[in-house]
């Protein structure tokens, strides 16, 4: 667990450079979280990242409302 | 593009590993659940909202109702981190975070059952929708 908490940083920095799959990635991350999360070792840097890495994936077209397509356009 | 493909390759080879983590003896179960929740309605609305954007105006004229769901879960609305975060995503991070509140002080498990409650009517229709779309016709 430990070695995979340590690569887990540049997982959740490939975030935004990641054009498809972003979801998986972040679902897989979501699942390193709930392992971490029982045996105590999920740091609250580490939830910061997470949380700012589903704010990243808000800014992704697919959840974009019309409205907001039509003033990016 | 190289270092894509070796993280991805990692990643599943970790996949292999964590994939089926024990329940630790002790874990409260509510807290379990929730995680578990939480990635599952992630999952739902992702589904939703990626179908519909793939063809937004297919889904507007054939299936109006499908796309106005998804335009909802879209909807702005504040969070605590970010004041126009999506509908879908904020209600994410609202049961996290009473997830959060409830592993602090247990006595807060009304308030994040509350959060659950309310999540779950969108995460059945957004799994409803993705049968319904995903369907063949006969």
């Amino acid at each position: 667990m430990a070695a995979i908490l340590l690569l887990l940083p540049q997982l959740i920095a490939l975030i935004p450079t990641v054009a498809t799959g972003v979801g998986a990635l972040i679902n897989f991350i979501a699942q390193v979280r709930t392992a971490a999360q029982q045996s105590g070792e999920w740091t609250p840097a580490l939830e910061t990242a997470f949380v700012n890495a589903v704010i990243v994936k808000a800014s992704t077209d697919a959840w974009k409302t019309d409205a907001q397509l039509a003033v990016g356009k | 593009m190289r270092n894509h493909i070796f993280f991805f390759g990692v990643l599943i080879i970790v996949g292999f590993f964590i994939g089926c983590a024990a329940l630790q003896p002790g874990a409260d179960p509510l807290i379990v659940n929730t995680e578990r929740f939480e990635t599952l309605a992630s999952g739902s609305f992702e589904t939703v909202v990626d179908i519909d954007n793939a063809d937004r105006g297919f889904w507007r004229t054939n299936a109006p109702a499908f796309h106005n769901f998804a335009e909802w879960l879209r909807a702005p609305v504040p969070t605590l981190s970010n004041p126009n975060e999506p509908r879908g995503l904020g209600m994410i991070l609202l049961v996290d975070s009473a997830r959060m509140a409830y592993e602090a002080d247990k006595s807060q498990s009304n308030v994040l059952i509350l959060a659950i409650s309310a999540m779950t009517n969108a995460v059945t229709q957004a799994q409803g929708w993705a049968v319904i779309v995903t369907a063949k016709t006969p």
